[in-house]
């Protein structure tokens, strides 16, 4: 007899195979998965950045290309390094020569990154602290001020999520 | 308005109008690609909508006001075409003093065409956000 248990912790289902010898009554061959599950975020993400990089050329009315690839896939990259599960999807826009910003405005809060290029992203952020200037900072490999950013950013959207109910 | 100097291959140069006066009003059509849903639930420009063109000495595609008015066009009509589903205004003097050039560059199929050349930088495109009030308004969308 086969037993499978599920377990959904949100992010991992952990699934329990337990296959059990009725003569001997033991599990003799239990096996334990893990299927991770893509937070939402990047679902949402992937589905816009299919649709930016399929854009037909001339897409503003003039030449602009399609979002390039390499750029796409180097937003992937950046976003998984810097985004929690519970990072609010962002929303992203094309730039008229290949390039995209990924951007969240959310309570007073903005922020912006424009990816001109595969580890050259022009980043800004604007708070109640900083003002309407707000702080811009260019990053190549290193995202962890970002990623502070965005931890913020997401805790004053939980805790507005939390009020909102 | 007083044709161009074009360069040899019959592009336009980079250029400031004198015909362009400070009061004249710089239109910046709105594509649907940089409308945005906001993670606080309002809908909003981006800033990339103020952004150079990707071609050598290219400049920020705009219609000048008063062309569209000289030439009896219905403003909507005029602007509105594909998907653009909007479009702001800045005055000519307002760009000038943020650095910018404000040009005529009549297309084929365009007569009120102009340029905005310069450094489109991240605080010159939210300065020009901030600055710029609609012309043709997309209900329900944030400028800034």
């Amino acid at each position: 007899m086969t037993q499978v248990r599920r377990y959904d912790t949100g992010t991992t289902v952990v699934s329990l195979r337990d296959h059990r010898d009725a003569r001997r009554g033991l599990s003799d061959n239990a096996r334990l998965s893990f299927e991770r599950r893509d937070p939402e975020w990047k679902n949402v993400v992937m589905r816009r950045l299919a649709e930016l990089v399929a854009l037909n050329r001339g897409w503003d009315g003039f030449d602009a290309p399609p979002v390039e690839f390499h750029n796409a896939y180097f937003s992937v990259q950046m976003l998984q390094s810097i985004c929690s599960v519970e990072t609010p999807a962002p929303a992203i826009v094309p730039g008229y020569y290949g390039d995209l910003q990924v951007e969240w405005h959310s309570a007073g809060t903005h922020i912006e990154l424009h990816v001109k290029g595969p580890n050259r992203v022009e980043a800004w952020r604007s708070t109640d602290e900083t003002g309407v200037e707000g702080e811009e900072i260019d990053l190549s490999t290193d995202f962890t001020i970002v990623a502070k950013w965005l931890a913020d950013l997401t805790r004053a959207f939980r805790d507005d999520d939390r009020a909102r109910a | 308005m007083t044709e161009p100097e074009r360069d040899q291959s019959g592009k336009v140069m980079p250029h400031d109008h004198p015909e362009i006066g400070a009061e004249y009003g710089v239109i910046r059509r709105i594509h649907a690609q940089h409308v945005i849903d906001a993670q606080d639930g309002t809908r909003r420009i981006s800033s990339m909508a103020y952004q150079a063109s990707s071609e050598p000495g290219g400049g920020m595609s705009v219609d000048i006001e008063e062309l569209i008015h000289i030439h009896g066009l219905q403003p909507r009509e005029h602007l509105l075409k594909g998907d653009f589903l909007g479009a702001v205004k800045l005055l000519a003097g307002a760009y000038r003093e943020l650095g910018f050039l404000v040009g005529y560059d009549p297309l084929p199929d365009n007569l009120c065409h102009g340029e905005v050349w310069g450094n489109f930088s991240k605080a010159k495109k939210r300065e020009i956000q901030r600055r710029v009030s609609w012309f043709v308004e997309i209900g329900g969308v944030d400028l800034a």
